[in-house]
């Protein structure tokens, strides 16, 4: 276990504050994060202020993690010290239902392990999120960011860009998309 | 985000607004016509023409007004999720076998393909800078809309010992 500082909820109605906590090592599988930008989630917030009424305290928020990758587990390859690397929503699923394994972890059956909030599979144990200056995550769940972009404009990305990006490029792989007759058109609606 | 990914995935895009001031910004980021949900008259131009409509929106809304404008067979997807029920006529989707759905953030695969797509397209997004400290002040300003662009943490400014 190794200590991190970060930013946490207590309860409700209390301000967010600083928060010293452990995390593992990493293990075999892992790839610990040096965070350098978090996106702020409207979501977040609901979490902190217990609006789903299911917050486990203290609740460190956010997953729209960027950040550079500090250590990793043994039989990590595809990620190395120096490198970039990105976390979103999820840090963890079963595996092994027919949603996962169809590359939807999203829709786990027996339920993802949300970045914060956990419940982190099998123990059920609260995950601490990204206003934090470190993240461990198993590779599976960890992305790698293109060299080039700013940054600090990625982190939103991860929760915010995939949610809208989803939809439409489910809709370009669509049969329906192909035959509609006039191309596509999409619209997304801002309030 | 939604409009950036559109336009670069080659959609004509559409942005449905209550506010007329987001019309410049909106244009900037590849929207190709902007129009005012409350305008009846600019909401029936576009009836029965959308593939697929996206919608972000959190607050209370006629979602029949939008499931309208869709084309046979076309979808609309909720990723917005306003607090209570939404009422759907369901003749608003019976008449040309439309479909009302509703997504969750994507894959890790997916969101990886995002990622090297907003690489290769230069995308990311607009944002406005906070240190830690100001996070309350963050959240207060989402609660009254006062926010153009999405916050970001500088964890360069977290305390070193909590
Ligand atoms: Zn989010
Ligand atoms: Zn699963």
């Amino acid at each position: 276990m190794f200590t991190c500082t970060g930013y946490a909820a207590t309860s409700a109605d209390t301000r967010l504050e600083p928060f010293a906590f452990e995390r593992r090592d990493p293990r075999a599988d892992d790839v610990e994060i040096e965070i350098v930008y978090c996106g702020v989630c409207h979501s977040d917030l609901h979490q902190a202020r217990n609006e789903w009424r299911n917050t486990l305290y203290p609740c460190v928020p956010g997953h729209e993690i960027v950040g550079r990758v500090t250590r990793v587990g043994a039989e990590v390859r595809d990620f190395k010290p120096g490198d970039l690397a990105a976390v979103g929503c999820m840090v963890d699923s079963c595996r092994t239902c027919t949603a996962c394994r169809e590359g939807l972890e999203q829709y786990c059956e027996p339920g993802f392990t949300g970045t914060y909030n956990g419940p982190e599979q099998g123990t059920g144990a609260n995950t601490f999120g990204g206003y934090s200056s470190h993240i461990v995550v198993d590779r599976h769940f960890v992305l790698h960011v293109p060299e080039g972009l700013d940054l600090a404009g990625v982190a939103p990305l991860l929760c915010a860009g995939v949610t809208t990006w989803s939809p439409h490029a489910a809709g370009v792989r669509a049969p329906a998309r192909r035959s509609a007759s006039s191309g596509w058109a999409a619209s997304a609606i801002w309030a | 985000m939604g409009v950036k990914l559109a336009h670069a995935l080659g959609a004509h895009v559409v942005l449905f607004t209550t506010s007329p001031g987001k019309e410049a910004d909106a244009r900037r980021l590849g929207t190709d016509e902007v129009v005012i949900s409350k305008d009846a008259e600019q909401m029936g131009r576009h009836a029965e023409s959308f593939d697929l409509i996206v919608d972000t929106v959190a607050a209370q809304h006629d979602i029949n007004a939008y499931l309208g404008l869709l084309k046979r067979d076309c979808t609309l997807v909720q990723v917005g999720a306003p607090e209570k029920p939404l009422d759907v006529n369901v003749f608003s989707v019976i008449w040309r076998r439309r479909n009302f759905a509703g997504s969750l953030i994507g894959g890790i695969a997916e969101t990886q393909e995002m990622l090297d797509f907003c690489g290769k397209h230069g995308i990311t997004a607009d944002i406005e800078m906070i240190p830690i400290d100001q996070i309350e002040t963050a959240y207060s300003r989402m609660l009254k809309s006062d926010v153009k662009y999405r916050f970001v943490i500088d964890m360069a400014s977290l305390p070193k010992a909590a």
